[in-house]
């Protein structure tokens, strides 16, 4: 198949994307593009379909119509370069795993899913568990690494999954809704972490909830409300007046919600 | 070697097995599945039963795959075209399940003696007396190994490919169970993952059912993980804890039943109630004697 040059480059490429739940559409022909090394917030009202589309983009939800492109790459394809972070919600914390143990998840690699770990003695081994440790110090939770993870407050909770994402060593991060339950002060480390991956050149997509952030602190905004709203440049895409069109009881987002 | 020794191996093993598959179930907060599995499976037991006319170990575990796919498909219907929550459903087709399998064997009750009610919930462990042999002369000559009973021989053959399965899958179980999301997000598969435990949890079922009865496996499935969970908070020795708790209930309670019960009672009495009586026994110490322990690091939790 031929692509045209900008979907070869896009880390992210929506095309006409619509997904539904049983026939019922949440998200309807959505097309866009994730600008790479750019911080892009997704923003919309409840049931605009942010986290739905994130999950139709790595395949775990399968689309009515329309297709996702990484790099011009199906996700398959793509995916040692992608990194997903699911919502902190999504997973029962009260698992019986350490923070380093979960960070460990994003540095294993092929054959590492099999065997535990007094099994495996090897170099790659070593290598994983040195990573893992690195990454949980980036973000300050060295000190937390044996610690089960119910232990931890949600704030440290959402930095280890961010560790686990970092351990990947991904081009394109998408995160759902990585600051809920964040307190100010976390918030602005894991902001800095961000940024700091997208001078590297790292594309970070984040499902977000706060609108005043999101012009202030992203580069590029989605706004979403079942369907594209606007799109671009943070402060523009998230101009009063899209924001009520967005948010207003007319859009298709709020008719679904009543 | 004694007269019973076969039996208190298959109590043993089948114990085993079920905790350390039942910790998996656990973990996934699924732990009522493995409930409605142990009873569904029981109208496919019986019809395989009635169809075949012998207890063979191969269309047992057809009966009872068919029977708890059945289960599935009425539970998954239930939700969707009745509107009811997804435990309802559960409990709704699981009783019914195992009413119709009651139902099953009642009507068909009088034509044989090898499947009732009573050797559904107990199982036959006397079927597996075995004369073992007391001399190393004995064993050479092999007679006694031929009566060698297979329930057992099955039993610990299971447990031990239950074991190198968990071992061989840990870190993808681990992940699987933990964020199946993220794990599909790396290329693995948490639906097939899932169904590989399924498949071994029925066979355990069902092998466990023709030994030692279904009492057993609804206990067991549960019990001993659970106890596990509130002692640890660490996977490796959860699932190890969770096995090592199952056994001894297995073995404890077999030998309370013939041993100890003859003594104190007068007469033995049925093993696999007494087994899983034992692990309801200890999951309920281990809550008493962690519920201070647990309550103690939330509060912790609260001023950090």
């Amino acid at each position: 198949m031929i692509l045209r040059s900008r979907e070869a480059l896009a880390p992210l490429a929506l095309r006409s994307l619509s997904v539904g739940y049983r026939g019922v559409p949440a998200l309807w022909d959505v097309s866009w593009e994730a600008r790479e090394g750019a911080l892009t917030a997704i923003v919309g009202p409840n049931g605009a379909g942010k986290s739905t589309l994130l999950n139709a983009a790595i395949g775990a939800l399968r689309p009515l119509a329309g297709e996702t492109f990484f790099w011009g790459q199906s996700f398959a394809d793509a995916r040692s370069r992608v990194a997903y972070v699911p919502q902190r919600e999504s997973v029962d914390w009260d698992f019986p795993v350490t923070a380093l143990e979960v960070v460990e998840m994003g540095a294993a690699r092929r054959f590492d899913w099999l065997l535990p770990a007094w099994a495996r003695r090897g170099e790659a081994h070593r290598r994983h568990r040195m990573e893992a440790h690195s990454c949980l110090d980036e973000l300050g939770l060295g000190a937390f690494a044996d610690r089960p993870i119910g232990q931890l407050s949600g704030g440290q909770q959402q930095r280890v999954f961010l560790a686990r994402a970092l351990a990947q060593q991904a081009d394109l991060l998408l995160l759902d809704e990585p600051f809920a339950g964040v307190d100010a002060e976390t918030e602005d480390a894991l902001f800095q972490r961000l940024r700091r991956l997208c001078s590297e050149g790292t594309t970070v997509v984040a499902v977000h909830h706060d609108l005043d952030t999101a012009r202030s602190r992203f580069d590029d905004a989605l706004l979403l409300a079942g369907s594209v709203v606007a799109t671009g440049p943070a402060r523009e895409a998230l101009s009063e007046d899209n924001v009520r069109r967005a948010f207003a009881p007319t859009s298709p987002a709020a008719h679904q919600l009543a | 070697m004694t007269l019973d020794l076969m039996p208190m191996v298959a109590v043993t093993a089948s114990a085993a097995t079920l905790a350390l598959l039942g910790s998996f179930l656990v973990l996934r907060r699924q732990a009522m599945l493995g409930d409605a599995m142990a009873h569904s499976v029981l109208p496919g037991l019986v019809v395989a039963f009635l169809l075949t006319g012998s207890r063979a170990a191969g269309p047992m575990f057809l009966g009872a795959a068919a029977a708890a796919a059945l289960s599935g498909a009425a539970i998954g219907a239930i939700i969707r075209y009745g509107r009811v929550e997804r435990s309802a459903a559960i409990g709704l087709v699981y009783t019914t399940m195992f009413a119709l399998g009651v139902l099953l064997l009642e009507l068909n009750g009088g034509a044989n003696v090898d499947l009732d009610v009573d050797c559904v919930l107990s199982g036959q462990l006397e079927l597996m007396f075995w004369n073992a042999p007391t001399t190393w002369a004995e064993v050479l000559e092999g007679p006694s190994l031929a009566g060698l009973p297979p329930q057992p021989l099955r039993l610990v053959g299971l447990l031990a490919a239950s074991c190198t399965a968990v071992v061989a899958g840990w870190p993808l179980l681990r992940a699987v169970a933990f964020d199946a999301p993220f794990a599909r997000s790396r290329g693995l598969h948490p639906s097939a993952a899932s169904a590989g435990l399924m498949t071994l949890t029925i066979l355990a079922i069902v092998l466990s059912f023709d030994a030692v009865g279904s009492i057993l496996a609804i206990a067991l499935l549960t019990c001993p993980p659970a106890t596990a969970r509130l002692l640890t908070d660490r996977m490796g020795p959860y699932v190890l804890l969770s096995v090592g708790l199952g056994a001894a209930a297995g073995l404890l309670g077999y030998l309370l039943a013939t041993r100890a019960a003859p003594l104190l009672l007068g007469g033995s009495v049925d093993a696999s109630g007494t087994v899983a009586a034992l692990s309801g026994l200890g999951l309920l110490a281990a809550a008493a004697c962690t519920a201070r322990a647990r309550r103690l690091p939330e509060s912790q939790g609260a001023d950090l």
